[in-house]
């Protein structure tokens, strides 16, 4: 495949439906870390140009969590935060961690996003009978543009276009949102294998 | 206010100005000629377009083909001679303080350097810069006192 934009609403149902399967086992993980129900799925999954994504809310002050994934399918996977967000999450494992404390507040930040990457992705790796790895998260705390324009920035050698996985984190306790944004965004050559199983595998 | 997007070009004359938001390893790119209070902002994402995998690209995209673009503009629209056109630079930070290894090496840097060696190649003074660092900036061209204001997170408001 050459362009995201040959990608059919088939192609994306199919991406939503193991998505949910990841995000599944990522909510049940994190449950556990937490201690507390947490439910997580995938409302929606988007082709759009990257220029709209990152232009959209360039001057947001967030919290973010880089990490590289490799192996049957290659691409980027990111864990977005508002700064204030951030640091609720964050204290729901070190009390009084912020986003700007580089020791612990930046370590819980970055190993929830390595717990609900590590999860998305095996459910998506049995899902789609491949193996994927992932790469230790890197973290900064800036503008929202900033930091995903640099994250982008090999994606979009090849296409102007990414696609876009949300999630949404919701606490059960609480009776509120996460306002999190969960970003898988797959290199397109990474999408024939996707498109392979789509061609042998339908649902019903 | 005249907003360039990401990979964009946009020009403008007094008393405008031009503004890019959320600058990480990017490089905001200004050419101007000051008497004639007018300019260009380029919001550069890559160093060369020989990096690209894609057939067609916005011409702001790259180093190489934004500061050429910005250049012809300048001198054939706007009528600007090359000798009195000036550059302000900002950008091409690391916002991911790591040590992964990426085909592209330090983006950032790369960027930086590609624009100035356009601006070489034109023999185009670089009038300031602030450039490199860790941090996100967001850039406003004043087109009238051809000032570069520059805003960051946890830096404030500096002015080139």
């Amino acid at each position: 495949m050459n362009n995201l934009k040959e990608l059919r609403a088939s192609h994306l149902d199919l991406l939503k439906e193991s998505g949910n399967i990841g995000a599944a086992h990522a909510a049940s993980s994190l449950s556990m870390l937490l201690n507390k129900s947490i439910d997580m799925n995938i409302p929606s999954v988007r082709v759009l140009p990257i220029s709209d994504l990152i232009d959209k809310d360039a001057e947001r002050q967030v919290a973010a969590s880089y990490i590289q994934v490799d192996g049957g399918l290659k691409g980027f996977f990111f864990m977005m935060f508002d700064m204030e967000q951030a640091n609720t999450l964050i204290q729901e494992l070190v009390p009084n961690g912020n986003v700007l404390d580089d020791e612990m507040g930046k370590s819980a930040f970055c190993e929830i996003s390595n717990i609900l990457c590590g999860s998305y992705l095996s459910a998506l790796a049995a899902f789609l009978k491949i193996s994927l790895t992932q790469a230790p998260p890197n973290y900064a705390v800036d503008m929202a543009g900033a930091i995903l324009s640099e994250g982008l920035v090999e994606l979009s050698l090849y296409d102007e276009s990414a696609l876009l996985i949300d999630a949404v984190l919701f606490d059960r306790q609480k009776g509120n949102r996460l306002n999190g944004e969960f970003l898988f965004l797959p290199f397109p050559d990474s999408l024939d294998v996707i498109f392979n199983i789509a061609e042998g595998k339908s649902f019903h | 206010m005249i907003h360039v997007g990401l990979s964009e070009i946009k020009f403008a004359e007094s008393p405008e100005t031009l503004k890019t938001l959320g600058l990480g390893s990017c490089v905001g790119v200004v050419i101007y000629h000051a008497q004639r209070k007018v300019a260009g902002m380029a919001h550069v994402m890559l160093p060369d377009s020989a990096l690209a995998r894609t057939m067609t690209y916005p011409l702001g995209k790259y180093a190489d083909t934004a500061v050429p673009e910005l250049v012809k503009k300048m001198t054939e629209y706007y009528c600007c001679p090359l000798s009195q056109l000036r550059a302000k630079i900002a950008g091409g930070a690391e916002m991911f303080k790591s040590t992964r290894t990426l085909p592209l090496g330090s983006i950032g840097k790369r960027n930086v350097e590609a624009v100035k060696d356009q601006l070489t190649n034109y023999h185009i003074p670089l009038i300031a810069e602030e450039t490199g660092a860790d941090y996100g900036r967001t850039i406003e061209y004043l087109i009238d006192s051809c000032e570069l204001t520059i805003h960051a997170i946890f830096k404030g408001k500096s002015v080139i």
